[in-house]
């Protein structure tokens, strides 16, 4: 039986899906038993499809019929898309038959139901297309159904609860109604089998698609104004999984399964990122994650990058004992020593820490308008506003470029780095920032990252300065080696810049003040010192601790 | 409406650099005008003879406040004209 043949009644099955979900959305819509009766007795050909169509999987996999690898990987996907399309088609049914048990079969219409049969009908309708094209970023947008019926599940179901509270509302009626939502989602999820199936069949790599990438995706679309690895953080939190060290299963680290990063966005960044990650390659192998797939279309570009296992030097920092958070840093130290060592290329380099901080003004400024300075004065005192001090350390940065430059990570928050303990090695994730630039820049966002943490526990604020404390002086010592003078004036630029532009996430107002504060206190220290020599300059080191 | 008017500073500053705030309020009081402007506005707070001082210190733990606090009133001229008496003979 040639594939085709598969494919063929594999189609069959997909309209049939499609009719289902139809009818049911109309059924919902116009309650009528002839329309129900047709949805129940569609069950049973639905069924024969699938039948069919595994049959055909199982014999043309194990008639030894199947080509090559590749073609076993479409014959096995199509099976999983098989299986979860009878699921969908009897999810169909079982909505269908909730009906019923409505006491009058209006009462579903003051709910949003039809949103997500729109969203169902949207992701069947691509399955075919996809697979005939190789269609990565189809394929995943297929993934990305799921995430949007979860929230429009959860929405009605919230509704549903508030009003069971409420009492004014059939109760019996409002149960039905919420089966026939959780059927809803529940055919999300076999969209999501399909969409990972479909990865399969592309890339021939077992994929996951990690729900925070969808997460990403639709805060993207909802106009989310920021770096997107200032929100990774709460959401990897959330899905790493075997994060704490002790608990890391290392009995089979030859089988682990795959899962992958998707991302998606302007072309330059993404091709940029898959530039460096190429780089990263070179320079130290194994470093960087992988990249499974890559695709462009007229203005984006996704791609899928290896989710490496392990948690991230954030997580180690917060959770972990002190003896193993000895050895990561030791391990961290010594990749990143290493690097540094490497790529050091001889060439003076202009920085633009002022310039990234004007950049991300707008953002501050929608989030914290207060934070800004006006220029003001106590009878003869001057005080400088905001932009005056930003526009003198403009000019200060002029002054001082950074004497040679390293192949920089480009976002060096402790939650990009992550530690597999099964390898002990350090791996660096989000690289599209990536240059050669001066080490001070990812230097000054490591220690900040810490820094800004809102964790006011004493015990582990404690901790997070003995790590600060510990790499600040490893940096200093670096900067020494190397002869580099004006390492810490141009420490305290980057720092200005970073403990500023870190409060546009940080809603926790006192907080951010400090931040804020620490960020004027250091340009006000840079402004007054101007006219003396920069190797003079002495960064003030409380403005690390917290 | 509130006819309050106002004026805010807020920053980190060394042991040495917050003298120099300390030396602008210290003039202004000797000259009996303290001058705060900021880019929209102006105050002048008119320090008399009948200053209310109040110097409050904490320290618990690893933290340490110290509150000054200066008050009065300002009588403006017209109500000492007001309040003048007139002896008509």
């Amino acid at each position: 039986m040639p594939i085709n043949n598969i494919m063929e009644t594999t189609w069959f099955l997909v309209t049939e899906t499609q009719e289902q979900v139809k009818l049911t959305c109309g059924l919902l819509n116009d309650f009528n038993e002839d329309l129900l009766a047709k949805i129940a007795s569609k069950d049973d050909y639905v069924d024969n499809l699938k039948s069919t169509v595994e049959d055909l999987c199982f014999s043309r996999i194990h008639s030894g019929g199947t080509k090559d690898h590749k073609e076993a990987q479409t014959v096995r996907a199509l099976h999983v898309i098989c299986v979860n399309l009878e699921r969908i088609a009897d999810y169909c049914v079982n909505t269908a038959r909730q009906t019923h048990f409505l006491t009058d079969c209006s009462f579903i219409h003051d709910y949003d139901y039809a949103p997500m049969f729109i969203e169902i009908e949207k992701g069947l309708a691509q399955i075919a297309p996809v697979l005939k094209s190789r269609n990565l970023s189809g394929a995943l947008d297929i993934c990305k159904i799921e995430y949007a019926l979860d929230h429009m599940y959860k929405e009605q179901f919230d509704r549903i609860m508030a009003e069971m509270k409420a009492g004014e509302r059939h109760i019996g009626d409002l149960i039905t109604v919420l089966f026939i939502f959780r059927y809803l989602e529940r055919m999300g999820d076999s969209l999501l089998n399909i969409g990972e199936a479909l990865i399969f069949a592309i890339i021939g790599d077992r994929i996951k698609i990690r729900q925070f990438q969808a997460l990403r995706q639709t805060l993207s679309e909802s106009g989310f104004d920021g770096t997107f690895s200032d929100i990774d953080f709460h959401s990897i939190w959330g899905s790493r999984s075997g994060c704490r060290i002790g608990k890391v299963d290392s009995k089979n680290p030859g089988k682990e399964k795959n899962e992958g990063i998707f991302k998606e966005g302007m072309k330059k960044k993404i091709q940029l990122e898959q530039d460096n990650i190429r780089h990263w390659h070179e320079i130290y192998p194994g470093l960087a994650p992988r990249i499974f797939g890559y695709q462009e279309k007229d203005e984006t570009a996704s791609m899928l990058v290896e989710f490496l296992s392990g948690c991230t030097l954030e997580q180690i920092i917060l959770t972990e004992a002190d003896d193993i958070l000895k050895n990561v840093i030791f391990v961290f130290e010594q990749t990143l020593s290493h690097i540094w060592e490497i790529t050091r290329r001889e060439c003076p380099c202009p920085t633009d820490y002022m310039k990234q901080l004007g950049q991300r003004i707008e953002a501050i400024a929608r989030v914290h308008s207060r934070f800004f300075r006006r220029s003001c004065s106590i009878n003869a005192l001057s005080l400088r506003s905001s932009k005056e001090l930003i526009e003198i350390c403009r000019g200060i940065e002029k002054e001082i470029p950074a004497p040679f430059t390293i192949f920089i990570h480009g976002d060096f928050n402790v939650n990009n780095i992550v530690y597999n303990h099964d390898n002990q090695k350090v791996n660096y994730i989000d690289l599209y920032r990536s240059r050669d630039a001066d080490y001070v820049q990812d230097a000054s966002v490591f220690l900040i990252s810490n820094f800004r943490l809102p964790i006011f526990d004493r015990r582990i604020r404690r901790r997070l300065n003995r790590v600060i404390t510990h790499f600040h002086s490893q940096f200093s010592g670096f900067a020494q080696k190397q002869g580099d003078e004006t390492y810490e004036a141009r420490m305290a630029l980057a720092l200005a810049r970073s403990f500023f532009t870190s409060t546009r996430f940080e809603l926790n107002y006192g907080f951010a003040k400090e931040m804020a504060l620490r960020s004027h206190f250091l340009m006000e220290r840079l402004a007054a010192h101007a006219g003396r020599p920069w190797a003079d300059f002495r960064l003030p080191e409380q403005v690390f601790y917290y | 409406m509130s006819d309050t008017e106002r004026f805010e500073h807020e920053s980190i500053e060394t042991h040495k650099s917050i003298s120099e705030y300390l030396t602008a309020l210290q003039e202004g009081f000797e000259n009996g005008r303290i001058q705060l402007t900021t880019e929209k506005k102006e105050i002048s707070l008119l320090p008399n003879d009948l200053l209310q001082l109040s110097i409050k210190a904490r320290k618990k733990g690893d933290k340490s406040k110290l509150t000054i606090k200066v008050s009065w009133r300002e009588s403006d001229e017209k109500e000492k004209e007001d309040a003048r008496i007139t002896i008509q003979t």
